[in-house]
């Protein structure tokens, strides 16, 4: 009996194996991809659809985003009682782990939020329709500015700036330097109007044995907006916006970067950035700055709220200013995320309306006030002075097309390898060549 | 996992009773029957189970170990890479570090509560004690609790003004280190969580274990004037052989394959300090799109728990 039935379990694992070999990983069928008509559609042809379900899913679970996103959704189904939209959403680690099985398959969300590593992975497997069309008939091209415009072109979903549109966003978001008014003025300092003054600043600051910049760096990548934020200070913004391109030839190891990456240990030598920051909770350090510890806070417009709340008044904001007093600065930010629309979308039409509505200019009260930053020069200022500030600093990188986008979008692995190496450089572990080095392999396995 | 490796160990001990003679049941009449081990019933009967575990582990596992032969990024069409994947991580130093830091949780995941588990046992196992099972439930109790919501305690504990901080004032050493931070400290105090998590459960083991031992064993060796340290080391120590073998497989494997507190405390910082190969596998496949390699990986990993699982069951001669 015991040969029986080893030989059965030897015959089943070799039936496997077989079954196995046939094919090999990644080549999945099932689901026709339907080519959209691209035809841009007026409220009437919509209101005549006939009855359509729309169905959605994204990683907003939680605050503004997801308000705002339920909320035009009830105003777009009530001026259009056709049209029902299923929305679905996941936090955004278990989101993108399930976003290429949920598109691939058989009958996928019409619609999807999808960032650039997402993407990256949903575009080489044909599973987002080109947007191209929607983009020149709903005027989506004007509406952006081409330095967040380069990353929403990709024909391989490796190299971004050219080719077919695949996304569009509500809005936007961007990384800038918060500031504790009361405690600036208190030290006697001003808001500075270069990157010296700025630097000089965080001297005096610790001089008189206050915290220049609080900082919470144990989920590892808040340190990597403190980099990015600093970056084109050394380095020129266009070839930083052709690497996060992964366009071939270019290199993050150049002298300018080096520097801004010194400049960043440096902080970290001299006290500027909290001692313990690696040890601190992201969020522990926001609700430190908020009770007054820390003058600066370089972070992302998402906290805006937060420090509205805890700040209130006392809350200000701007982006790091140029080395040349009067130059253009060039802030971190892009898309809030964009939406792609299924390839195997039947309703494809309707969903690049429903994306224009969304992200219209006559939807930008909810949306800013929401969060989301707002491409349209016109919109209006959100209350509290410092979403405000935040707002007008936006337009006003909008209006410069100054924008440099978030530097792990240059390959999927790059947060895993980067962030920690920036742990290690503010920690005084690694020297700026090696962080350099590190950051430009990863680079280099995916783009070669 | 130990009764899936046989062979090996011997029976040094001998039987302690003589065998009786068996006594043979008396055959039902009736036609004889075919013997049973010549027809299929047998398999019948393990069919079920067999099919659920050849469907979610035997193919999960096979099918891991074919992906580890491709590069692949999880989505597009994969590529045959024979065994560069398993080149690579022989020739990535980064990777060994991280076998290392799973050398340093054996002890604090294996050790420790092994230890610690022995000297709750002998303190609450040896004489009557009021509120035993409050005792035991509290004990066990980290075994209990969702990983995710220990690893966020312990967050706030091991933070700058956190609870650890706070006691080591109180005991006169003034700290403001955040221990997960600390390039030194951070993967001792990602050990020491898996300490306290696994220690309760070596306690259940052990106590149940002393239970089955023998009291008159313990009574001849307090009249042979045993102390309460011979008594354990002659008494209590060998009769729990088994159980310790069971812990110690439990506990080691769980330090190897330990990813959950790590992913949620500190995602393998600060820098790399305190990441582990089940980090490197889940980043790798899920976020990196080098599914290929993360297979490879995960192989390795699984081949060191079983031969290392082998290594104790042959040890503590529990493969008979």
């Amino acid at each position: 009996m015991v040969i029986t039935f080893r030989s059965h379990i030897l015959a089943a694992m070799c039936g496997a194996a077989l079954t196995l070999a046939a094919c090999s990983p990644g080549s999945t069928s099932g689901g026709k991809a339907v080519t959209p008509s691209g035809s841009t559609l007026t409220s009437d042809q919509v209101a005549k659809a006939g009855r359509v379900t729309l169905t959605m899913t994204d990683f907003e679970t939680a605050g503004g985003l997801e308000t705002a996103l339920d909320q035009l959704i009830k105003n777009f189904e009530a001026r259009y009682p056709n049209i029902t939209i299923k929305r679905s959403s996941k936090d955004f680690d278990g989101y993108g782990k399930t976003i290429n099985l949920a598109m691939s398959a058989d009958s996928p969300p019409d619609l999807a939020e999808a960032n650039v590593p997402m993407a990256g992975k949903l575009i080489p497997s044909g599973l987002t329709a080109s947007l191209d069309r929607y983009y020149a008939g709903y005027g989506w091209e004007r509406r952006y500015p081409s330095s967040v415009l380069q990353l929403l072109r990709s024909d391989n979903g490796k190299t971004f700036g050219t080719g077919h549109f695949w996304g569009q966003a509500i809005g936007g978001n961007m990384v800038g330097v918060y500031y504790n008014k009361r405690a600036l003025s208190e030290l006697g300092l001003k808001v500075p109007s270069t990157f010296d003054e700025f630097q000089d600043a965080l001297d005096v600051i610790r001089r008189k044995g206050k915290l220049p910049i609080q900082m919470g760096n144990l989920e590892q990548y808040p340190a990597n907006h403190v980099l990015s934020t600093v970056l084109p200070e050394f380095s020129d913004p266009r070839p930083v916006r052709s690497w996060i391109n992964g366009t071939a030839g270019t290199t993050f190891d150049t002298d300018g970067n080096k520097a801004a990456l010194q400049t960043l240990a440096d902080w970290g030598k001299k006290g500027y950035l909290p001692a313990q920051a690696n040890g601190t909770r992201d969020d522990d350090a926001a609700a430190a700055f908020g009770r007054g510890e820390g003058v600066f806070d370089i972070t992302g417009s998402w906290r805006s709220v937060l420090f509205a709340k805890s700040l209130g008044d006392n809350a200000g904001f701007f982006t790091l200013p140029p080395r040349a007093s009067g130059a253009v600065g060039h802030p971190t930010g892009w898309l809030a995320n964009p939406f792609v629309i299924s390839s195997k979308s039947k309703h494809a039409d309707i969903a690049a309306f429903f994306l224009d509505y969304l992200s219209s200019p006559a939807n930008s009260t909810i949306t800013t006030a929401a969060g989301y930053l707002p491409f349209d020069q016109n919109a209006p200022a959100p209350a509290g002075a410092v979403n405000g500030e935040v707002v007008a600093a936006w337009k006003n990188a909008v209006r410069n097309d100054s924008l440099v986008p978030y530097l792990d979008f240059a390959a999927p692995a790059m947060g895993n390898a980067m962030f920690p190496a920036l742990q290690s450089l503010i920690a005084g572990k690694l020297q700026p060549g090696q962080v350099a080095k590190t950051v430009q392999s990863t680079w280099a396995d995916y783009h070669s | 996992m130990t009764k899936i490796i046989h062979g090996g160990g011997r029976a040094t001990v001998p039987p302690a009773t003589p065998r009786l003679p068996r006594i043979r049941p008396k055959r039902p009449r009736g036609p004889a029957r075919r013997p049973v081990a010549r027809t299929g019933t047998p398999l019948l009967f393990l069919a079920p189970g067999l099919a659920l575990v050849v469907a979610f582990v035997v193919l999960p596992v096979l099918h891991t170990l074919y992906l580890s032969f491709f590069h692949w990024d999880g989505v597009t069409p994969g590529s045959w890479a024979g065994l560069a994947n398993y080149r690579a991580i022989l020739d990535d130093p980064e990777l060994r570090a991280l076998f290392t830091h799973s050398l340093v949780l054996i002890v604090f995941y294996a050790a420790i509560p092994i230890a610690a588990g022995l000297l709750l046992t002998s303190l609450l196992g040896r004489t009557r004690v009021r509120g035993m099972t409050a005792y035991r439930v509290v004990l066990f109790l980290p075994q209990a609790v969702s990983l995710v919501v220990v690893a966020v305690a312990w967050q706030w504990m091991y933070a700058q003004d956190g609870v650890v901080n706070q006691l080591l004032s109180l005991a006169g050493a003034h700290s403001r280190t955040a221990w997960l931070g600390s390039f030194t400290w951070a993967l001792p105090a990602i050990g020491l969580i898996g300490s306290w998590l696994l220690s309760g459960l070596c306690m259940v083991l052990f106590l149940a274990g002393v239970q089955r031992i023998d009291p008159a064993l313990y009574d001849a060796a307090r009249v042979d004037g045993a102390g309460a340290w011979q008594e354990f080391r002659h008494v209590t120590l060998p009769g729990l052989r088994p159980e310790l073998a069971v812990a110690l497989t439990l506990t080691v494997v769980a330090a190897l394959r330990s990813f959950d507190v790590v992913y949620v405390l500190t995602k393998g910082g600060p820098g790399t300090a305190t990441s582990v190969p089940g980090l490197a596998i889940f980043q790798r496949a899920f976020t990196n799109g080098q599914v290929g390699s993360a297979a490879a990986l995960a192989v390795v990993l699984t081949v060191l728990i079983f031969m290392v699982t082998a290594l104790i069951t042959r040890i503590s001669g529990e493969g008979r």
